[in-house]
């Protein structure tokens, strides 16, 4: 896959990521509660302690944590890759660290934050694997052996 | 005998040499280029790693950290924002026209009372409370000054009991109550001092924080601590918080505890079961 078309793929998850934390944050200042599958668990996580970080609520965080890691797709050369896969892969961090709080003191999932998780790990797994597979060659972009 | 293959040339074995050099000289690079990388993918793992350690070590910290008085209180912006547009009269807070009212009855340094106030009871009231649906009341109590006496101030959870009812007459007592609760310590230690309720007092807009100082000893509030223990008993309650929801101005009937009191969505189905009616 060449690096072009792994930017695009981790574009296009951060979208969604997006668009899940832009959700939760509106939930989060509105008051209301989050449409949940299971019964009442993303009330439960989005009215717990853990739901802020030093007064800030992690929705906010994880919208920022989008913003920046879209704008790290637009540095060209290894500076962008090492600053996605390092933005990529402290939000994964915090979004297994959330999950745990989840598990082990909330007690409940929240599927929004689950869904939030996931699509940071995935962002996290091609992050990392465009940082180690390094800038394109004639074998990974078909378009620098044309040229 | 002949292999069939022309014999090559010094010139052309020199460039077959040269190329096998740049070759080998290019995957060498390549490798230590690799190399490099994957020390960069370690070392961003190890920075994340860090952090998340730092954020585990001071959240962690802080939730052991309430009872002591260090820079702002915990929760004071929040807690400002919240009971924003929400009249207050006494300990109770919400519309009068509200067509329901929920009753909890509490102790300043019972836990449990924290867990509900800090998790479920600011998603209610930004849910039901500064929609004009429900009304909240707070009566309060101090059972625990007998069940965890501290020779150093026996009575520490009427002295923060006091403070928030006299932050009431000033229409600022659900501000009062949970900032406290935001900032409750250990429930075995003393720690309601006038020096820790005036730290806490600073961080209420509005609050005369000398004048609900002074206004603890009034005997009307006397009177109510005595009247709210009254009606716990009469209500049957053993430990608190316990809570009466029913409609403004008419019958109010217990809630049953749940299993997880920090739980708003538990709290959420019995005032919309009741709003339905």
């Amino acid at each position: 896959m060449s690096e072009r078309r792994l930017r695009r793929t981790i574009g296009v998850l951060t979208l969604i990521g997006f668009a899940i934390a832009t959700y939760l944050t509106i939930i989060h200042y509105s008051g209301d509660a989050p449409l949940c599958l299971a019964s009442g668990g993303c009330e439960k996580v989005q009215s717990s302690e853990w739901a802020k970080l030093f007064g800030i609520p992690v929705a906010v965080i994880g919208l920022s944590g989008y913003v920046l890691i879209f704008i790290s797709l637009f540095v060209p050369g290894e500076s962008g890759r090492l600053l996605t896969a390092t933005l990529a892969i402290v939000g994964f961090a915090f979004s297994a660290y959330l999950t745990y709080r989840e598990l082990f003191d909330i007690k409940a999932i929240c599927q929004w934050c689950v869904g939030n998780a996931v699509v940071m790990t995935v962002i996290a797994v091609f992050a990392a694997w465009m940082l180690i597979r390094g800038p394109d060659t004639e074998e990974t972009d078909p378009d620098l052996a044309e040229a | 005998m002949s292999t069939g293959q022309p014999r090559k040339t010094k010139a052309e074995r020199r460039d077959e040499a040269r190329e096998a050099r740049k070759q080998a000289e290019q995957s060498d690079a390549a490798a230590a280029a690799k190399k490099r990388r994957l020390w960069q993918l370690g070392g961003i793992v190890a920075i994340a790693a860090a952090i998340i350690i730092a954020i585990a070590v001071v959240t962690t910290s802080s939730d052991s950290g309430g009872g002591t008085q260090s820079g702002t209180p915990n929760g004071a912006a929040e807690i400002t924002e919240l009971f924003k547009g929400v009249p207050q009269e006494g300990l109770i807070a919400g519309s009068k026209t509200a067509p329901l009212t929920l009753v909890e009855f509490a102790d300043m340094k019972c836990p449990v009372c924290q867990k509900f106030d800090v998790n479920a009871m600011p998603t209610l009231i930004r849910k039901y409370v500064k929609t004009g649906k429900l009304r909240i009341e707070l009566r309060l109590l101090h059972f625990l000054d007998a069940q965890t006496p501290d020779t150093t101030n026996p009575g520490d959870s009427e002295a923060a009991a006091r403070w928030v009812i006299a932050s009431g007459q000033q229409s600022l007592g659900w501000n009062a109550a949970e900032l406290f609760y935001y900032n409750q310590g250990d429930e075995a230690t003393a720690y309601s001092t006038d020096s820790y309720l005036t730290w806490l007092g600073t961080a209420i807009p509005g609050l005369n924080s000398k004048q609900a100082l002074a206004a603890r000893s009034n005997p009307k509030i006397t009177a109510q601590l005595a009247l709210n223990q009254q009606q716990f008993e009469a209500n049957g309650f053993t430990g608190t918080p316990s809570f009466l929801l029913g409609t403004t101005g008419g019958s109010l009937a217990p809630l049953a505890m749940p299993s997880d009191v920090g739980d708003a969505s538990v709290y959420s189905d019995a005032i919309d079961a009741e709003l339905n009616k």
